[in-house]
């Protein structure tokens, strides 16, 4: 600033205090579009933005069991249609497992084999038989 | 929202709320804390506005990763973001000067300062108040840095001299000495361009 020295020239302090005023009249605003980066920053930056995920953990154990069972039984229709399943799959297991006499050699077996005589009954010879597929009869007879 | 509806207090809550996952409390902060932050960069940096915004954001940026340890009542979240600003651009100077780049010292050539686009009065006051305020800006960089920082902390940001003694971890007798020879060189380094400032027809 040798000009300035050279002329003697300075402001007084109250001129100076107007060009200060003035300055702070024209401060620069942001713009919209560093507002929205700042923001865009704050939002990647935000230290809990996963805090419900992580909180999860946190649940009672028997409470996600609940939540964990009510989705599975309202994938089936509800609780009522979820026991009978269990129920019949569970009486499909003992009947497998203990083979009973009742299956194996008896009333059912009584019953079914004259249905499977029938089956070899060649068709077409007058008589008026129920015929059934011999899968169904291996199943049937426990094979 | 309204600025001063926001104390200092609420600043460190707004942080904290934050730190929690509230979105709202980032909008807030950076509505309170960015504007008076980009100011004082942009006076820092010669007028230089794109830098200024690169700056403030960086500024900003900080304050949002320094949130979760942020503890309450240590430091006033706005004195903890101007001394972030006045480090990060204490760096670019520093940076320039290793490019041999000066900033200030220059006195300001009017004929560089843009043409109007026509003669009416409103573009003419705007080009009257761009090369006030570039004036100011190269005086106010030709100024020790030091200097520099406590007259634009204390008579453009508005600080009170505690206040600014915190930003720059002196006391404040220093930066009553600081703002004092800031001024003084100051008003010498404006005073070639008194008429500029139109101060004789008032």
């Amino acid at each position: 600033m040798g000009n300035a020295e050279l002329n003697g020239a300075t402001l007084t302090g109250p001129d100076l205090d107007r060009v200060f005023i003035r300055a702070r009249a024209g401060a620069p605003d942001p713009s919209d579009a560093l507002m929205e980066r700042v923001m865009r920053d704050a939002l990647a930056a935000m230290p809990a933005a996963l805090a419900p995920v992580a909180s999860q953990p946190a649940m009672g154990m028997r409470r996600s069991l609940r939540q964990l069972w009510s989705s599975f039984s309202a994938g089936f229709g509800g609780s009522g249609v979820v026991a009978s399943l269990g129920a019949v799959t569970a009486i499909a297991l003992f009947l497998g497992y203990t083979a009973p006499a009742g299956i194996a050699g008896g009333i059912l077996a009584e019953a079914l084999m004259p249905l499977a005589g029938m089956a070899d009954t060649p068709a077409g010879d007058g008589d008026d038989g129920i015929e059934i597929e011999p899968v169904a009869i291996y199943f049937l007879a426990g094979g | 929202m309204p600025r001063d509806t926001v104390d200092d207090e609420d600043e460190a809550a707004l942080l904290a709320r934050y730190a929690l996952g509230d979105a709202g409390a980032a909008r807030l902060l950076t509505e309170r804390l960015l504007p008076p932050a980009l100011s004082f960069a942009c006076r820092m940096l010669a007028g230089d506005r794109a830098e200024a915004e690169d700056v403030a954001q960086e500024a900003m940026l900080r304050l949002w990763r320094a949130a979760p340890g942020w503890r309450e009542g240590e430091a006033k979240v706005s004195t903890w973001l101007y001394r972030v600003v006045a480090n990060l651009v204490t760096d670019r100077i520093r940076s320039r000067q290793r490019r041999n780049r000066h900033t200030g010292g220059a006195l300001l050539e009017l004929g560089d300062a843009p043409e109007a686009a026509d003669g009416s009065p409103g573009v003419e006051a705007r080009l009257i108040a761009a090369e006030r305020m570039a004036a100011l800006d190269l005086a106010l960089a030709a100024l020790p840095g030091r200097q520099r920082e406590a007259v634009v902390l204390r008579h453009l940001e508005g600080l009170s001299n505690p206040e600014i003694a915190a930003v720059m971890g002196v006391g404040v007798e220093a930066v009553e000495s600081l703002t004092a020879r800031g001024r003084k060189g100051l008003a010498r380094a404006l005073g070639p361009y008194r008429a500029l400032m139109g101060f004789e027809g008032e």
